[in-house]
């Protein structure tokens, strides 16, 4: 029996990437996935898997949240769920107001209220199942810098949505423990994806970062990793030249910010 | 903790001057004193990043 047998997933920005990766996994552990992403393209990314129920919908809007959901109950309920999608742009201190507010909407309405949302829908029906996991994408900009260029100046408001999912993790990993709802964060560095290879204008990874980009399997496996370890109100870091894996358990008042 | 004391730690940073610590957060904790503590040097961004931005690189 596997790992995930009966238990029924929800992955946001799940057409590619990092996404695409954890929905494989899921499905593989035994998952039925309800993979969702605002592209069309999440109708074939996964054709011919009969684990992924996909659906095309857009996190930051709750009438589309909701019929996630439903589409999640509708195949047996809720028991993990993974808040994947998201956007990243640069967003210059010093741009215009118009810009810096059109640029707000568009982070913060996919990255902490499409989360929020997601996740108010979903606790309900994890609680109703005994418990679950709840895991949060994030970035290793909020864990300490262990290299050079670990944090683009530039890109302030992508910074503070994932610095938001924090104040998620934290709270309701403590506010959910009563209910068997675990909540982490995974935090990573460079992952080869197509997010990533947006940034170059070939859309090719410069050599040196070719070299070293970590692997979205590779993430998607840490995150597995997680859930089977039973923790909670942690992020887990995965940096460039170290190994991804799971570090041994932080004192409660380290496990956010170190 | 005193909302004064609070204040008197904010007026102490501003007066480190141009020179002064950036990229920091003040830890402020009840039962501890309210006041500056050394500068520990960013802890979210490594030196070379923080020189590199200041010279608009």
């Amino acid at each position: 029996m596997a790992f995930l047998d009966q238990k029924i997933a929800i992955v946001s920005g799940a057409a590619q990437g990092i996404g695409q990766a954890i929905v494989s996994r899921l499905a593989q552990e035994g998952a039925t996935v309800v993979a969702f992403d605002t592209q069309a393209a999440i109708h074939t990314v996964f054709a011919g898997n009969p684990k992924v129920a996909p659906v095309q919908a857009d996190v930051s809007k709750r009438a589309d949240v909701e019929r996630v959901v439903a589409t999640a109950v509708a195949r047996g309920g809720v028991h993990v769920l993974v808040n994947n999608a998201g956007k990243w742009k640069k967003t210059p201190v010093d741009s215009s107001w118009e810009q810096a507010l059109a640029d707000w909407d568009e982070i913060m309405d996919t990255n902490v209220k499409g989360v929020l949302m997601l996740s108010r829908a979903c606790v309900p029906h994890l609680a109703k199942a005994g418990g679950g996991d709840i895991i949060n994408l994030s970035t290793y900009y909020v864990l300490p810098a262990r290299s050079d260029g670990t944090n683009p100046p530039d890109t302030d408001l992508y910074a503070a949505s994932k610095w938001a999912l924090n104040g998620f993790t934290d709270a309701w990993a403590k506010y959910l423990a009563k209910d068997n709802i675990r909540v982490n964060g995974l935090c990573m560095g460079a992952t080869d994806t197509p997010m990533l290879r947006g940034l170059f204008a070939d859309g090719n990874l410069p050599a040196d970062m070719a070299r070293t980009v970590m692997s979205s399997a590779a993430i998607a496996g840490q995150m597995i990793e997680l859930m089977k370890d039973g923790r909670t109100g942690e992020n887990i870091g995965a940096w460039v030249g170290y190994p991804i894996e799971l570090p041994p358990r932080k004192a409660a008042h380290l496990r956010i910010t170190d | 903790m005193k909302a004064e004391d609070n204040a008197q730690a904010l007026i102490d940073l501003l007066n480190e001057g141009p020179d002064g610590r950036t990229a920091e957060n003040m830890n402020f904790c009840v039962g501890r004193p309210v006041k500056l503590e050394p500068p520990r040097g960013p802890k979210y961004i490594v030196t070379q990043s923080l020189a590199r931005s200041s010279k608009g690189a």
